[in-house]
C-alpha cells in the first residue's frame, strides 16, 4: 500500500526532525525561553492536561471554532445559493462581499470585541466571518460547474430551471463546495484564535498570550500542538463528510487545503 | 416531397450572434423531409452546422428564418417525443445506471412501475442488465453510451437525435455499437437523425445520407443507401456499400474540406456589424 508507505515516510521525517531539534537544543544549550527542547514541550503538554488547566480553554476554543464554522458555512451556503439561483443578485451583492473580504479580519477584530464583548460571541462572529468567504466562493463557482452538455441534456429531457438546479447543478457543485468547506475549517481555527488574542478571558488564544507573558515558551509550544490537533481534527471531519457526500468522486483526489 | 414526413424543414437558416457582435451563418437554405421510420445520417466537414441542425430539431436552439414543422406543428422548445444522444454519454455520475435511464421520466413526472420495467427491458436489450445498480464511473465508455441510448429511448420518442454518439469510442467498440444500434432500431423503428464523421458508419446505418457543404452549411447531396435491411456485418461486404462510400468521399474532395479552407470561409462568413 503506497498510501501507508507515504504516511510512514512523512512520520519518519517528523521523528528525525524532532530528534535533531532535541540534540541541537541540548548541545548548544539554547535557553528554554527561546527555543525549548521537544522533551520539555512534551512534559509541559502533560502538565497542562494533568493540572486540568487546559480544559476550560480547550472547550471554549473548540466551541468557538465549531459554532463559527457552522455559522460561516450556513451563511456561505445561503448567500452562495442566492447568487447562484438569482443571477442579478451576484451583480448587486457580490461587490460588497468582496469589499468586505478585502478588509483584514485581524484589523477589525478589536471592533467585534467592542461590539460583542469579551465573551465567546465576538470570537464566534470573527471565526464565522473568516470562514464565510471560501464557502461563498465555492458555492458560486460550484453552481457553475455543471457542464454545458449536461445542462443541455437536462433541457432536452424537459427539465425546468428548478429541476436542473435540484438534479444537476446542486450535485455538480458539491465537490467544489466541500473543497471550500475544507478551507473554511482551517480558517475558522485561525479566526477563533485571532479573536482570543485581541481580548478574551478564556480560550487557547488567551492561554497563549498569558503563557507568552510569563515567558513559558514550552507552554506556548504545547498549546500550539493542541491547537493544530484541533485544526487537523476539524479539517479531517470536513474532509470525511465531503467524501461521504461526494461518493461518486474517486477517493484519491487531493485535499483542497493543500492544493490551494 | 414525402407523404410520411414527420419533420419538414423549408428554407431554414440559422445565424449565430457571437460575443464580438459578429454574425455567423451556420445553416442556410436547408430543405429536408424526414420520414417517420427513417434513419437519416448526416456527414459534413467540421463546423458545417451539423450540431446546429440537431440542436434546432431538439428545441435547444431556434432557427432564424424558414419554417420547421415537427409532426405537423411548429415546435417551441424541447418536447417529450424528441430525445437526444450526445457525443459524451452525459450520464449523471451520482445516479446509478438505472436512475440515469429513468431521469427523463422523473423530470416529466411520468414514473410508474411499468416505466421501471421498461427501463430494465431497455438495459437488458443493451446488454447492461447486470449493471443497473452500478455508477457510470464503473462502466466503460461504450457501456456508458449504451446506457445513454437507453435513457433516450425511455420516453418512447418519435424522433431520436444522435450527435456523433460513438465519436469518442475506439474503432472496434464503435463497430459493435453500430451493429447494436441497428438491432435496437430494427426492433422499434423511429425517426433517427445520426451525425457522424465516419463515412462508412453513415452508409452502414442510414436509409439516406445527408452530405453537407462547408460553411455556411447547406445540403450538398442526399444519397439513398440501397443496401437491404436488416443490415449486419455482411453489409460491409456489399459492393453498393463501397460504391456509396466512394461517392461521398468524392463529394468531399471536390467541394474541398481542408482545415485552412474552413478557416478562410469562417472569416468571410463573419459579417461584421
Ligand atoms: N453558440 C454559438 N455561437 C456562435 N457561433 C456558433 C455557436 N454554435 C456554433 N457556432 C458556429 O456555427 C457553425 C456550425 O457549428 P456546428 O457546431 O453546428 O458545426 P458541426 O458541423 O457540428 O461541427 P463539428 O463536426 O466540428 O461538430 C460553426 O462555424 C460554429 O463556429
Ligand atoms: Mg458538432
Amino acid at each position: 500500500m503506497s498510501r501507508w508507505r507515504s504516511r510512514f515516510e512523512v512520520l519518519s521525517l517528523f521523528v528525525v526532525f524532532v530528534i535533531i531539534w532535541e540534540i541541537v537544543v541540548r548541545f548548544l544549550e539554547v535557553p528554554s525561553y527561546i527555543i525549548p527542547a521537544p522533551s520539555l514541550i512534551l512534559s509541559r503538554l502533560a502538565d497542562l492536561f494533568q493540572s486540568g488547566l487546559i480544559w476550560p480553554h480547550l472547550i471554549t476554543t473548540g466551541l468557538t471554532i465549531l459554532s463559527g464554522l457552522a455559522l460561516g458555512i450556513v451563511a456561505g451556503l445561503a448567500f452562495g445559493a442566492l447568487i447562484g439561483v438569482v443571477p442579478p443578485a451576484e451583480r448587486l451583492i457580490y461587490p460588497y462581499l468582496v469589499a468586505m473580504q478585502t478588509v483584514p479580519k485581524i484589523a477589525i477584530a478589536p471592533l467585534f470585541v467592542l461590539w460583542f464583548g469579551y465573551g465567546i460571541t465576538s470570537k464566534i462572529v470573527i471565526s464565522a466571518l473568516i470562514s464565510f468567504f471560501p464557502v461563498l466562493v465555492s458555492v458560486i463557482s460550484g453552481l457553475r460547474a455543471a457542464e454545458r452538455d449536461q445542462m443541455d441534456m437536462m433541457r432536452v429531457f424537459g427539465a425546468s430551471r428548478w429541476q436542473s438546479f435540484l438534479h444537476l447543478r446542486l450535485y455538480a457543485a458539491l465537490p467544489t463546495i466541500f473543497a471550500g468547506i475544507e478551507i473554511a475549517s482551517i480558517l475558522a481555527v485561525i479566526g477563533a484564535i485571532v479573536g482570543e488574542f485581541v481580548g478574551a478571558q478564556e480560550g487557547l488564544g488567551y492561554l497563549i498570550t498569558t503563557l507568552n507573558f510569563n515567558m513559558d515558551v514550552a507552554g506556548v509550544f504545547a498549546t500550539l500542538i493542541i491547537l493544530s490537533a484541533i485544526g487537523l481534527s476539524v479539517h479531517a471531519l470536513a474532509r470525511y463528510l465531503g467524501r461521504r457526500m461526494v461518493f461518486w468522486r474517486r477517493a484519491d483526489e487531493k485535499s483542497a487545503v493543500l492544493s490551494h | 416531397m414525402r407523404s410520411d414526413a414527420l419533420i419538414q424543414i423549408r428554407s431554414m437558416t440559422k445565424r449565430y450572434e457571437t460575443r464580438a457582435k459578429e454574425t455567423v451563418l451556420a445553416l442556410t437554405d436547408v430543405n429536408l423531409d424526414i420520414g417517420k421510420t427513417e434513419f437519416l445520417t448526416v456527414v459534413g466537414p467540421s463546423g458545417c452546422g451539423k450540431t446546429t441542425l440537431l440542436r434546432i430539431l431538439s428545441g435547444l436552439e431556434s432557427h432564424t428564418e424558414g419554417t420547421l414543422l415537427i409532426d405537423g406543428t411548429v415546435p417551441s422548445g424541447p418536447r417529450p417525443d424528441i430525445s437526444m444522444v450526445f457525443q459524451q454519454a452525459t450520464l449523471l455520475p451520482w445516479r446509478t445506471v438505472l436512475q440515469n435511464v429513468l431521469l427523463p421520466r422523473q423530470l416529466q413526472k411520468t414514473m410508474s412501475p411499468q416505466v421501471v420495467e421498461r427501463a430494465r427491458a431497455l438495459l437488458d436489450m443493451a446488454g447492461l442488465s447486470e449493471f443497473e445498480n452500478k455508477y457510470p464511473s464503473e462502466l466503460s465508455g461504450g457501456m456508458q453510451q449504451r446506457a445513454s441510448i437507453c435513457r433516450a429511448l425511455i420516453c418512447d420518442p418519435k424522433i431520436l437525435l444522435m450527435d456523433e454518439p460513438f465519436g469518442a469510442l475506439d474503432a472496434m467498440t464503435r463497430e459493435t455499437m453500430n451493429l447494436e444500434l441497428m438491432r435496437i432500431w430494427s426492433a422499434q423503428k423511429k425517426a433517427v437523425i445520426f451525425i457522424t464523421h465516419s463515412i462508412p458508419e453513415a452508409v452502414f446505418l442510414g436509409d439516406r445520407v445527408l452530405v453537407m457543404t462547408p460553411r455556411p452549411g447547406r445540403i450538398s447531396r442526399i444519397i439513398d443507401v440501397n443496401i437491404p435491411r436488416p443490415r449486419d456485418r455482411s453489409s460491409f461486404a456489399n459492393p453498393v456499400f463501397n460504391r456509396i462510400c466512394d461517392e461521398i468521399r468524392e463529394i468531399f474532395d471536390t467541394q474541398g474540406s481542408g482545415a485552412t479552407n474552413q478557416e478562410n470561409s469562417n472569416v468571410k462568413m463573419a459579417v461584421s456589424f
